[in-house]
């Protein structure tokens, strides 16, 4: 084996040029794949950051009859007993409870629809790190009972800065008119293109009393450490609250979010087959040229008692040690090009306003983000195609008889 | 002069005998340029849908060909920025427009209540029986009936908005929202439900009669854009100045789409900026496996070649035997690949595909555009026509270098090259 190694390098070598102009191709492909790879990933967290992470947590509490009707009495049950044990799971990063309502945000001049959410402030911000979205004054303060967060949307809309004021219109669950009055503490950009437009937090507290809703919450949403086990952290929660609960993995809570983000998979196997397959074509061409070239020889080698499988093992080596320097260079390039899509990025867009894509916002400028998997998936790829694209020289030379081949000038 | 004019058929001969000498290896170099050009085409045909959708969509739900609106409600849509004498206008760009359609509309932003719950909707007011000549949503209707267009108390609501008001046909529902100078409520009736197929859309639509917005703002005969349809997207700018000129109004904008959808038109030119860049580099990497070929081909003949230098040939001949070699494997690879290219993407223009598994449901939202999940290509003429040359110069560029290679031999070297 080691001694077909060395006959396949050196016959590469045979003919250099040849050789480094196929390895520099499927490079580029390597390179190229490698670069889309880190700007879908690059989308897709920030995808997963806005529409699960921040919206839908990794398995989210309701009442049952929440999520089909919304209604503002279908609070979670026995809240504080099921809140400590979510907490004492080992399964659980972190965890919050929301209130939550639609209402009116009226400002001195204007109002606009809003959706009020009732946060602890500590626990928000290890589930959706609300704090670090904050763009111009503070995050939520425990000293401030009457301090709202809001869209950076809905500030421009009420021409509200922090500070001002805002007056909160809605209804209470005893159906009565729900008003409060809030001071603006801060402003913050999420990302999802609804919340900017029309988020409002305050303090949990707060908004209980305003909707008459003491002590309740409609939803807690848990962040997990690890994804692959969701379907047992939610039978934990299950057996743990009672059976009016309604629990649900993500993908369950928004079945249409899942299918976007599963989506990245169809992105990426369809760049992999354009540029795989446009570069096996020059690799099957390179061996098919190497074979025919050396006919004469192989001829000779197989007289010498050479088995067909050996022949076919050497031709298939050969386009493994393309696939390799292949992988090595393209993998080199792809790094170098990561890295100035992780620092500098694309711009996406000349005017530089955000761009909306599935309510969710994204930079102008669109920056990449380097997976060890997308890299991997790659080398395997251009390594496997660079030997299947070997298969038909090689069986050329597998089922070569030695007298024709070595009576061929 | 005369000789390099009998020179050139002969070459072209000689070049097309070599092509055929090796018909295996020039098959598989005609296969990799064709289908890496087919594949282009099929991308330019698939994208160029892609933008006629996201265009028509919002030309027809979100702006017009052609808008009429108060100066200042393209910066800032503030529900309260009204054209004042809207059937004045309407009734001039009709005049001015006689085949296309002129709609008026106004959008507010409130909250429904209903004695169960208080769900936030974005309003969208509009003159029923010239909508439904723009856009489909009165085919989206699933309980009830579309509005008549003197309904100033009837509301059709998103599906999952009613469901979670709680509310069926007929029942009441209050809109509140910022009126004319505080908050203001109005009483509606629920005359439909709509179910347009993406759950954000279902959740927050609700639609109003024109009249309804001008009772609920108290400005009667206002509205926040008044919209012209038109059969085309080209020249749009012109019949907005003419509009201007016959409108004769300072305080309003008459704005073609182009300026009424910017962040659409960016993001095409955007999008199609990298498409570029990413069929170039597919284009490159093709180029270099014909370059390997075309070099390797030549590699084979240097005896050849050193024989013809022998004879007196000269080297810029032996050159252009080569270049030409390229000339015909382009020409014949580019055109296949176009063939081939048309004809996959025949049934995508045809036929469509229904994108619902890649975008996760019915319609989504691009841009700041809903967009259906039915997807169509359609022929981008001047983008293929485009590629299909830059696949023939390519390959012929990519001749230059095993030209010169070949010009460069020196016959006695040459002819005892094994």
């Amino acid at each position: 084996m080691l001694m077909l190694w060395r006959v396949a390098w050196r016959n590469l070598w045979r003919q250099g040029r040849r050789s480094m102009l196929t390895v520099s191709a499927m490079a580029v492909g390597v390179a190229l794949c490698m670069a889309m790879f880190a700007l879908i990933d690059g989308m897709y967290t920030r995808m997963f950051d806005v529409m699960v992470s921040q919206a839908l947590g990794h398995v989210q509490v309701h009442h049952q009859a929440w999520p089909a009707d919304q209604q503002l009495y279908d609070t979670v049950p026995e809240v504080d007993s099921l809140l400590a044990a979510i907490d004492a799971d080992r399964g659980v990063k972190a965890a919050t409870v929301r209130l939550s309502c639609f209402g009116l945000a009226a400002g001195d001049k204007t109002s606009a629809g809003a959706r009020f959410m009732g946060v602890d402030p500590d626990r928000e911000d290890q589930v959706t790190q609300l704090k670090r979205r904050v763009v111009r004054g503070a995050y939520l303060d425990p000293a401030k009972p009457n301090g709202a967060l809001i869209g950076a949307g809905l500030a421009e809309e009420l021409e509200v800065e922090p500070g001002g004021e805002i007056v909160m219109i809605s209804q209470g669950a005893d159906g009565s008119i729900a008003n409060a009055l809030f001071e603006v503490v801060g402003v913050v950009e999420t990302g999802s293109t609804v919340l900017d437009r029309a988020g409002v937090w305050t303090p949990l507290a707060v908004l209980q009393s305003t909707l008459v809703l003491p002590n309740q919450v409609h939803e807690i949403l848990i962040l997990s450490d690890d994804l692959d086990t969701l379907p047992a952290l939610k039978g934990r929660v299950e057996a743990a609250g009672g059976d009016q609960l309604m629990v649900r993995t993500w993908p369950e809570a928004n079945p249409q979010a899942a299918l976007l983000i599963g989506s990245q998979t169809t992105s990426k196997t369809l760049i992999l087959f354009v540029v795989f397959s446009v570069s096996a074509l020059g690799v099957l061409n390179t061996m098919m040229m190497n074979v025919f070239e050396r006919t004469r020889e192989l001829g000779v080698l197989k007289a010498i008692g050479l088995s067909p499988a050996k022949m076919m093992a050497l031709v298939l080596l050969e386009a493994a040690q393309l696939g390799v320097m292949a992988s090595v260079i393209g993998v080199g390039l792809g790094l170098l090009i990561d890295l100035y899509l992780v620092k500098v990025g694309v711009a996406m867009s000349n005017s530089g306003e955000p761009l909306s894509f599935g309510g969710v916002s994204f930079d102008p400028i669109m920056r990449g983000e380097v997976r060890a998997e997308g890299i991997v998936i790659t080398v395997v790829f251009v390594f496997f195609v660079s030997i299947v694209a070997a298969v038909w020289p090689g069986l050329r030379a597998a089922r070569l008889q030695p007298v024709d081949a070595m009576r061929q000038r | 002069m005369s000789s390099v004019r009998q020179s050139l058929p002969t070459l072209l001969r000689l070049a097309a005998r070599n092509l055929q000498r090796n018909l295996r290896r020039t098959l598989i170099t005609t296969a990799a340029i064709s289908l890496g050009l087919a594949l282009i085409v099929l991308s330019v045909n698939l994208n160029e849908g892609g933008y006629k959708r996201m265009m028509h969509s919002a030309i027809s739900a979100q702006a017009g060909h052609i808008v009429v609106q108060a100066v200042g409600y393209q910066a800032d849509p503030d529900p309260l920025l009204l054209v004042d004498h809207a059937a004045e206008v309407v009734a001039k760009a009709e005049a001015r427009f006689p085949e296309g359609v002129v709609a008026a509309r106004s959008r507010l932003a409130g909250l429904i209540t209903s004695p169960n719950n208080a769900v936030g909707a974005g309003v969208l007011a509009i003159v029923p029986s010239r909508e439904r000549e723009i856009t489909d949503l009165h085919t989206k209707l699933t309980e009830g009936a579309w509005l008549e267009d003197n309904d100033e108390r009837g509301v059709i609501l998103g599906a999952e908005l009613a469901r979670r008001l709680g509310v069926a046909i007929g029942e009441k529902v209050v809109l509140m929202g910022q009126g004319k100078t505080e908050v203001t409520s109005r009483l509606l009736r629920l005359r439909g439900v709509v179910r347009t197929g993406s759950l954000e859309m279902d959740a927050n639509i609700a639609v109003v009669t024109l009249g309804c917005a001008q009772a609920f703002l108290e400005r009667p005969d206002s509205a926040n854009q008044i919209s012209v349809q038109l059969g085309s997207t080209d020249g749009t700018r012109a019949l907005a100045a003419a509009l201007a000129d016959d409108l004769q109004r300072p305080d309003l904008d008459v704005l073609d789409w182009e300026q009424a959808l910017p962040e659409i038109v960016e993001f095409i030119q955007v999008d199609r900026t990298n498409n570029i860049v990413t069929m170039s580099i597919i284009g490159f990497i093709v180029a270099i496996g014909v370059l390997n070929t075309i070099l390797m081909s030549v590699m084979e003949r240097i005896r050849e070649f050193g024989v013809l230098l022998a004879l007196g040939l000269r080297p810029s001949q032996i050159a252009s035997i080569i270049v030409m070699e390229g000339v015909l494997l382009g020409f014949g690879s580019s055109w296949i690949g176009l063939g081939i290219g048309i004809a996959i993407s025949y049934p995508l223009v045809r036929w469509g595909f229904d994108g619902a598994a890649m975008m996760g449901s019915e319609s989504m939202e691009v841009a700041g555009v809903m967009l259906d999940s039915r997807i169509y290509s359609a022929w981008a003429v001047p983008d293929m026509i485009a590629w299909t040359f830059a696949a023939w110069i390519m390959t012929i560029l990519s001749t230059l270098w095993p030209a010169r290679t070949a010009a460069t031999l020196e016959p006695v070297d040459a002819m005892r090259h094994v």
